[in-house]
């Protein structure tokens, strides 16, 4: 059962019309005439009353830039001015006091200041555009014109779990909705057999856990489902039978007995969903292991990826960016990418950079830059947005010897594919790389702008909840116009 | 003042110049020229009337405006660059204000605001520009607007309906609005489908096959009411309804966050709350102790138990999320307080207050002053955990040990003669005969106690340790393939056989002690392992040179640690380091060292007690008989140190021997008074922190400071625990604390954060914990400096069985050391002439200091005070809010606690209560709130909890935004019902009897099929069944479909409350602080039971809408997804409970078609109908041909089962 990319489904039947059609009522012969149409259930999403099929797809508010989302989630917070934001000073100002150099400095979390310090690599101008880039990141450098650099991103918290539930859900508390629920509630799935959420879990679950990808007050189906890297990528998809016949009989005999109920009460959306998501989660057991199975894939695309380094990270993160095209071919909406583990730590390096900081680039770079060429290759960059963050930067002053502290003032991302100009950058810092000055842009105005390609309105895509309208942008964000192609 | 006038000069003439050089006319072409346009540009499209949203209420379009300011005051001061936020948020140097928000102005517009600013900030006469349709808000008028507002109206049920049943008024408010809306009621429903609806709503758990069959059975009228009586008094009925109210107070079990850290004690609160639900706990009281069950004067006590129930309500105030390591506390606290007024005002008011922590509420009559009124009350209270006293046990305890204290340390005469016999003189009369105490060697040359230089059982601190034939820390004995090493003392010794593999005696090394004076005439210590001299030994380095050594015994038994002694009598004096070597690779190239002991004796016994020892305790015990005194007290005495001033008994030593008494007395008032007299001046230049005003819980500090002003937990006994608590104050500086403790914490509570225990990151310190002052007063310091200017408070627990005493808390530089007041007092006692006055003297003195039971116990009643001890038992604690200082909270200006506005007196929400309410005038004021919600004017707490039992009920509240009666929430379907259902609720605040009331409704006595009259309007009447024409078809929520799985299966386990049952995790949950997984059946207990650890949700109930602990959840939702069914299909847990059931129905007697039946009935409370039968029939021969197995073996009635547990009948209520 292969997918074709870029098959998108004709105009569901709602369930009325469907049945109008089949006249009868919802006798066995309708049901499993429904059960076979893969529409079914798709209807208007959830906010029109009634139970609907909540990923069913759904109209944007205008015509859309991208269709998919990849998230590159760099967890810990990489160090801006080691990788895209270059500041000659520092170089100037290295082992001097920051406190006389760059004045009063904002608390950091762990409250022990060291001196300034440079960058331990080198940068280069890359592409057309001169991107500036550091040695740390040889692969993603060669596509510089492809890339948006924000360098004036800012975050409202210096501390991970905050700023991991700001950058991923727009609030820094516990229990608001991810951004990728946000998406599926805004323009469904084109996928029924995959969750519209994917979260590809690397290694490293980011401080915060899980409720990072949760659906907070939206409805569940909306939240991330997290999928390992094994053939069992996800709970529950493996059925406990010895045999498919085995199962098969169950759920035939569950299904006859569940019509023949359905008979006796009357027709009821509830459970004729509820009956339907029996045969879409018979078909996700097949689904899933087929879609982490990469035997079918060309040697020369692995190699692309980096599944043949000899960095045991490098190829776990390839198997994770390789896996993120393939769900895009299958039309899932937002697939996040967490980091490796094993590599001492996250990008949290508050000691130790040029270790940390060169494990956790050699993880990445050349997957990344593999998936970029790979999607731009089979056209499919053009509807894909990928973004590139961690939750926050880094100092550009050492904490301790050889370690930089949490920087939320000014830090760096990259937007790629999916309406984004490449071979720019956006916003500027000081000249420290220490606060954002110019162009300063907010988590909400990144999420804004990433609705705002996704056709999406971020002022209009809200759920009712706790006594008013709720938004993945709460009461702010703007979109950035500059950076859209 | 000349110093004022010159500063103030040149500013002066500074504006004079500006006037001179600049005509009106040239400002205001400067201004129009270059100030407007930078403004119009930049600031305009959000401070102007024709801005779409003006916003921090600032206009920046005419000079009044601009002068007048916004939310955070004038924005320019003319001529005043300083005091002007304008200059200062276009400046960018402060994070928190920053205008333009998308990036700073180039330097020359900054400098042209600047420049208009000082020159005082010119513009033209023109008039103020019309603002457009900025409204004030005017809180009277959105109350008189919506209806949630009003008081519950006196309704009257509209007459009877003529339909058979229909006659109870909550039906005949129903049947009337169904006639209204052309809409006929339902069939009732088949009793089969009636008692499991019933029994399910009420317990959680489908219905056995017994009590559906009795129900069939029983024909009498009332029936039904029997049942939902009998369901009522279950046990099952409080686990039920208790995960309703848990949804509403975001109970959790952890903090979440990063590491997930504990909550301490949420499952006590769990656990109440189950027991209050069972006991019918009338909901004004609930909604008492929840708000102040901590100040309530007679508190509800557990009936069995006997303790204190209602202070436990509190404990969900603090079921919050919880940071480590904020790096702004302030702004901690104030999310922390939003989450609890958030809370709060949804649990019981059903009110969103916490929308008007920034502004006024956008829609509802609630003032942002209303929600810092309310922050006030959580400013004022504090987090404990409350120690509970079951049956009064402690408390007793406490009242015996008193008058036992009281008694033994009556007898003056005790301490006197302990004195006295410890001086051993024979001037003093009677009892002892001179030659007596000749005989009794014991005073003349005390013998220096040993030392215990080392006994390697804390590490290797004060050691310098090379090599690494000593790893970095002591052995605990016997390493990795060595021989028995025995012999030494305690848990920790020196042991080089460290290596690995087959060479393990290869590393080599050398560790130096520090260096010391020799002051006693011998070093014992203990000796093993190997014989090389000079390359494994101990050596004695008098100023480095090695004068003595010692090395193992290089016989059999070479393991063990054996004595060694050194007479170091000649070295006196001298600097001497002690040198334990391994330089010695293969064939017993190791050493073992411990117990190095410096002593006066030449001998020394294996448990280190010396002949000598032995001597002297003969001899006290003689003359504890000869002075019917206790040993132990001589004992004290005598090894008290002659030379600590601070020590109590300094005085004794000082002046037993005095040639002349008087003179010496005179002398050491004369040095103490000084003493006192610095003590005092360095207390005054602190701000000290008054003892009496601090706040006691517990019972060990028993009512007070003592005579001598000093907090004493150890008062009574140290087994009691109790917790003192300062007053709030600003932190200024660090904190000292002049204390004497054993195994007791301090804490600094700054803005109310509580989480150092758990880490100390940002809070070094504030808190120190196992503190011992080894009999000593001390001053201990509290603080950091980067928390000056916050609100504190001081906390010290004592919570086990140590103690600790407090004399003195100083805020500010550290204070001098006071006198010792037994010393002081017996000093300037002038009636001190000889041993006789003196013994009495101190005596006095002692008792009256509070340290008489040091000396002067009662032998037969410290006997009895030990034995009550040992039977006091530790307190129960409970998560609880307690009383701090009452404080009002400022209105945080657009939220920011950094922009502080008025303050804003506590009181319940303008709206409800008026502007008028008696301001507080003790503590938190909490207990006057809960009284204000409950006044009868108050429509919300009745309102609200009906319409909540009324949503359980029927899956939808009349007022269906159960949490919200605000302008945003959906109005009632049924006002009048609803103002009748509270006004009845309120009349005694019964649950049961309301959910009784529903239940026995005609209503919900409704088939789920419509009408046959109905059925053909509804789509266009009634298509979401707002009119309640038929009863809703309702899935389970998550904890009775988990539930029914155990119920259905016979793994049921209905033991109740208790720590919970650790989830059982998929390897899909990771993250920090992923606790142990638990059994995949959870232990078969019910699903209240399992942890909520909010970043490790069990994923079963996750997948069925279990809600994320983070707010009111008064109504959860109900998605409908696949994933679901993949539960139902694969979870292991499904599985193996179908496997555990169906292995029962095989061992059952009777035909296939017999066991169908019975599974239908356990599982859906019906017979299964003969299709449904043929159907089972027919799959379970397919599956027992298709598996090759018996048609009644378990494999084969597990399908069933499974099947059976997938049956949407099975999670769906018709």
């Amino acid at each position: 059962m292969k997918h074709h990319c870029q098959t998108f489904q004709t105009r569901a039947l709602s369930r009325r019309e469907m049945l109008r059609k089949t006249s009868i009522g919802f006798g066995g012969v309708a049901l499993s005439a429904l059960l076979n149409d893969k529409a079914f259930g798709a209807a208007p999403g959830p906010t029109a009353a009634g139970p609907k099929n909540p990923l069913a797809p759904k109209q944007p508010h205008f015509t859309p830039r991208a269709k998919h989302v990849i998230f590159l989630y760099m967890d810990g917070g990489p160090s801006q001015v080691d990788f895209f934001d270059y500041k000659p000073l520092l170089e100037k100002y290295n082992g001097q006091d920051p406190r006389s150099v760059m004045g009063k400095l904002e608390p950091t979390q762990f409250n022990n200041i060291g001196k300034v310090l440079k960058s331990p690599w080198k940068f280069k101008q890359y592409g057309e555009s001169g991107l500036w880039v550091s040695d740390l990141f040889p692969h993603i450098a060669e596509l510089a014109d492809e890339l948006c650099v924000i360098k004036s991103m800012t975050s409202k918290f210096s501390e991970h779990t905050f700023a991991n539930y700001f950058l991923h859900t727009g609030s820094g508390f516990q229990g608001r909705p991810s951004m990728g629920a946000w998406m599926g509630y805004g323009l469904g799935s084109e996928n029924q057999n995959l969750p519209g959420f994917v979260v590809l879990n690397g290694g490293l679950t980011p401080p915060g856990g899980l409720d990072n990808f949760g659906s907070g007050f939206l409805p569940a189906a909306y939240q991330g489902s997290v999928f390992g890297t094994g053939s069992t990528p996800v709970a529950n998809i493996k059925r406990q039978e010895n045999s498919d016949e085995a199962q098969r009989r169950k759920l035939d005999l569950v299904r006859d007995l569940d019509v023949g109920q359905l008979k006796k009460i009357g027709s009821v959306d509830k459970l004729e969903s509820a009956i339907t998501n029996y045969e879409t989660a018979y078909r996700m057991q097949s689904e899933v292991p087929e879609l982490m199975d990469l035997d079918g894939e060309s040697e020369a695309t692995k190699k692309l990826y980096g599944l043949d380094a000899e960095f045991n990270n490098t190829k776990t993160f390839a198997r994770q960016c390789l896996i993120a095209r393939r769900l895009v071919e299958r039309g899932v909406r937002f697939i996040e990418l967490t980091c490796p583990g094993g590599n001492g730590d996250r990008w949290d390096q508050h000691g130790g950079l040029v270790e940390g900081h060169e494990k956790n680039a050699k993880s990445v770079d050349q997957p990344i830059a593999g998936l970029i060429r790979d999607l731009k290759a089979r056209g499919l960059l053009d509807d894909t947005l990928i973004l590139w963050s961690g939750e926050f930067g880094r100092t550009p002053f050492a904490q301790g010897g050889n370690g930089r502290d949490h920087n939320p003032w000014g830090f760096s991302n990259f937007l790629c594919g999916g309406g984004i100009k490449g071979g720019m950058t956006y916003g500027e810092t000081d000249e420290f790389g220490y606060k954002a000055i110019h162009n300063k842009v907010e988590m909400h105005d990144l999420h804004a702008t990433m609705l705002h390609l996704l056709g999406v309105d971020h002022t209009q895509s809200t759920y009712r909840f706790s006594g008013r309208d709720m938004r993945l942008t709460d009461v702010h964000g703007h979109v950035i116009h500059d950076i859209i192609a | 003042m000349s110093g004022l006038l010159t500063r103030w000069i040149p500013a002066a003439v500074f504006l004079l110049l500006f006037s001179v050089v600049f005509s009106a006319e040239t400002e205001v072409e400067f201004f129009e020229k270059k100030v407007r346009p930078v403004l119009a540009a930049n600031c305009y499209k959000c401070h102007s009337v024709e801005s779409k949203k003006l916003k921090g209420d600032l206009l920046l379009d005419h000079i009044e405006s601009v002068k007048k300011g916004g939310d955070s005051g004038p924005a320019v001061v003319p001529g005043d660059l300083e005091k002007s936020l304008l200059i200062e948020t276009i400046r960018y140097k402060n994070i928190d204000m920053q205008m333009p928000p998308n990036g700073k102005l180039p330097d020359d517009e900054i400098a042209v605001l600047e420049k208009w600013v000082t020159m005082g900030a010119p513009w033209p006469d023109e008039p103020v520009p019309v603002a457009g349709n900025r409204e004030s808000f005017d809180w009277k008028a959105r109350k008189a607007a919506h209806w949630c507002w009003q008081p519950i109206t006196a309704a009257e049920p509209p007459a009877a309906s003529k339909d058979e049943g229909w006659d109870q008024p909550i039906d005949r408010f129903i049947r009337a609005k169904q006639s209204e809306k052309g809409l006929s009621p339902a069939a009732a429903a088949d009793p089969r489908t009636w008692i499991r609806r019933v029994t399910l709503d009420l317990t959680g758990l489908p219905p056995s096959v017994a009590d559906v069959d009795a129900f069939m059975d029983d024909n009498e009228e009332d029936a039904k009411e029997r049942v939902v009586d009998r369901l009522l008094a279950s046990p099952r009925f409080g686990e039920r309804w208790a995960r309703h109210w848990l949804d509403l107070v975001r109970y959790a079990e952890s903090c979440g966050h990063e590491f997930d850290y504990n909550l301490n004690g949420a499952h006590g609160y769990r656990d109440y709350v189950i027991r209050a639900f069972n006991a019918n706990v009338p909901y004004d009281d609930l909604l008492r102790e929840h708000v102040a069950g901590d100040l309530l004067e007679s508190p509800r006590r557990h009936p069995e138990e006997d303790f204190n129930e209602s202070v436990m309500g509190t404990g969900f105030w603090f079921l919050h999320e919880a940071v480590h390591a904020p790096t702004d506390v302030r702004k901690d606290e104030a999310e922390r307080m939003d989450n609890q007024i958030d809370v709060f005002s949804k649990t019981f008011l059903g009110l969103t207050v916490s929308c008007a922590r920034c502004h006024d509420h956008k829609f509802d009559a609630i003032p942002t002053s209303d929600y810092y009124a309310i922050a006030g009350y959580l400013q004022s209270s504090r987090m404990d955990q409350a120690m509970l006293d079951p049956g009064g046990r402690i408390a007793a305890a406490a009242a015996k040990l008193k008058t036992l204290r009281e008694r033994a340390q009556a007898p003056q005469e005790t301490i006197i003669n302990t004195l006295a016999a410890a001086h051993g003189v024979d001037s003093w009369k009677p009892p002892a005969k001179k030659e007596e105490v000749e005989e009794i060697d014991l005073l003349e040359k005390p013998a220096a106690a040993d030392i215990v230089f080392e006994d390697f059982e804390s590490g290797y601190d004060g050691w310098k340790v090379e090599g690494k034939a000593f790893r970095d820390r002591p052995s605990t004995g016997t390493e990795d393939r060595q021989q028995e090493v025995k012999g030494f003392f305690g848990k920790g010794l020196v042991n080089s056989y460290t290596g690995e593999g087959a060479s393990r005696d290869e590393p080599i090394g050398r560790m130096t002690s520090a260096a010391f004076t020799i002051e006693r005439d011998f070093v014992h210590l203990l000796v093993g392992g190997g014989y090389h001299e000079g390359t494994t030994c101990v050596n004695l380095l008098v100023e480095g040179k090695p004068v003595r050594t010692a090395v193992g015994r290089g016989e059999t038994d070479r393991e063990l640690l054996s004595s060694r002694s050194w007479n170091v009598e000649e070295f006196k004096g001298r600097k001497a380091q002690i040198e334990i070597v391994d330089q010695q690779k293969g064939h017993w190239g190791h050493i073992n060292a411990d117990h190095i002991v410096f002593s006066n004796t030449a001998d020394i016994k294996p448990d280190g007690a010396s002949p000598a020892d032995e001597k002297n305790r003969k001899a006290i015990e003689a003359l504890a008989a000869k002075f019917k005194v206790s040993s132990a007290a001589i004992s004290q005495v005598v090894d008290s140190p002659t030379n600590d001033k601070k020590h109590s008994l300094y005085v004794w030593h000082r002046l037993r021997n005095a040639k002349d008494l008087p003179a010496e007395r005179e002398r050491l008032a004369t040095e103490l008074t000084s003493q006192e007299m610095a003590f005092a001046a360095s207390l005054e230049k602190g701000l000290p922190i008054p003892l009496k005003q601090c706040l006691m819980s517990g019972e060990a500090f028993g009512e007070g400071p003592g005579a001598d002003g000093v907090m004493r937990s150890g008062r009574l006994s140290n087994k009691l625990q109790g917790v003192l608590r300062t007053p709030t104050f600003e932190l200024t500086g660090d904190v000292w604390c002049r204390v004497r403790a054993q195994k007791a914490e301090i804490r600094l509570i700054i803005d109310n954060y509580m989480m150092q225990p758990f880490n100390g990151l940002l809070f070094g310190g504030t808190r120190t914990h196992n503190l011992d002052t080894k009999g000593q007063w001390q001053w201990h310091k509290l603080g950091s400096s980067m928390y000056h200017g916050h609100r504190a408070y001081l906390e010290f627990n004592d919570r086990n069985d140590g103690f600790i005493e407090i004399s003195h808390i100083v805020h500010g530089a550290r204070p001098a050391e006071p006198p010792n007041p037994v010393s002081l007092a017996v000093a300037r006692d002038e009636s001190v002439t000889d041993a006789d006055s003196l013994f009495k003297s101190i005596a006095k003195a002692l008792k009256q200091t509070g340290h008489a039971a040091d000396l002067g116990n009662n032998p037969a009643i410290a006997e009895e005070i030990a034995k009550l001890e040992t039977s006091i038992p530790g307190p129960r604690t409970a998560l609880a809010m307690t009383d701090g200082t009452g404080e009002d909270e400022f209105v945080f200006i657009r939220g920011s606690h950094k922009n502080l506005g008025e303050v804003a007196p506590r009181r319940l929400l303008v709206a409800i209560a008026g502007e008028d309410q008696p301001s507080h005038q003790t503590g938190s004021g909490r207990l006057e709130l809960a009284e204000r919600m409950l006044d009868p004017s108050n429509p919300f707490p009745a309102r609200v909890m009906v319409n909540r039992l009324w949503h359980h009920l029927f899956g939808r509240g009349i007022v269906p935004t159960v949490d919200d009666f605000g302008e945003m929430g959906q109005p009632p379907s049924h006002p009048e019902l609803l103002d009748w259902l509270a006004n009845d609720f309120r009349r005694d605040w019964d649950i049961k009897r309301a959910l009784k009331q529903i239940t026995l409704s005609a209503t919900y006595a409704q088939s789920s099929a419509p009408s046959a009259v109905t059925a053909s309007g509804i789509d266009t009447k009634d298509p979401d069944n707002v009119y309640l024409h038929r009863m809703p078809i309702r899935r389970l929520q998550a904890e009775a479909i988990r539930d029914s799985v155990l119920a259905v299966s016979g793994r049921l386990d209905t033991r109740m409350y208790g720590g919970p049952v650790a989830v059982h995790l998929t390897s899909f949950q990771g993250g920090r602080g992923r606790p142990g997984s638990g059994p995949l059946d959870g232990s078969g207990r019910r699903s209240i039971y399992l942890s909520v650890r909010r970043n490790f949700m069990s994923s079963f109930l996750k997948t069925y809408d279990s809600p994320t602990p983070f707010s009111t959840m008064g109504r959860r939702s109900v998605s409908n997804v696949p994933a679901q069914a993949l539960v139902m299909m694969n979870d292991p847990f499904v599985v193996a409970e179908a496997k555990r059931w169906g292995a029962e129905v095989a061992k059952q007697e009777g035909e296939a078609d017999a066991k169908i039946s019975a599974i239908y009935q356990r599982a859906l409370a019906r017979e299964p109908s003969s299709v449904e039968l043929e159907k089972a029939s027919a799959f379970v021969a397919a599956q027992s041909e298709a598996l090759g197995k018996a048609p009644n073996s378990p494999e084969v009635w597990s399908d069933l089962c499974h099947v059976v547990f997938n049956l949407k009948e099975f999670i769906y209520l018709p």
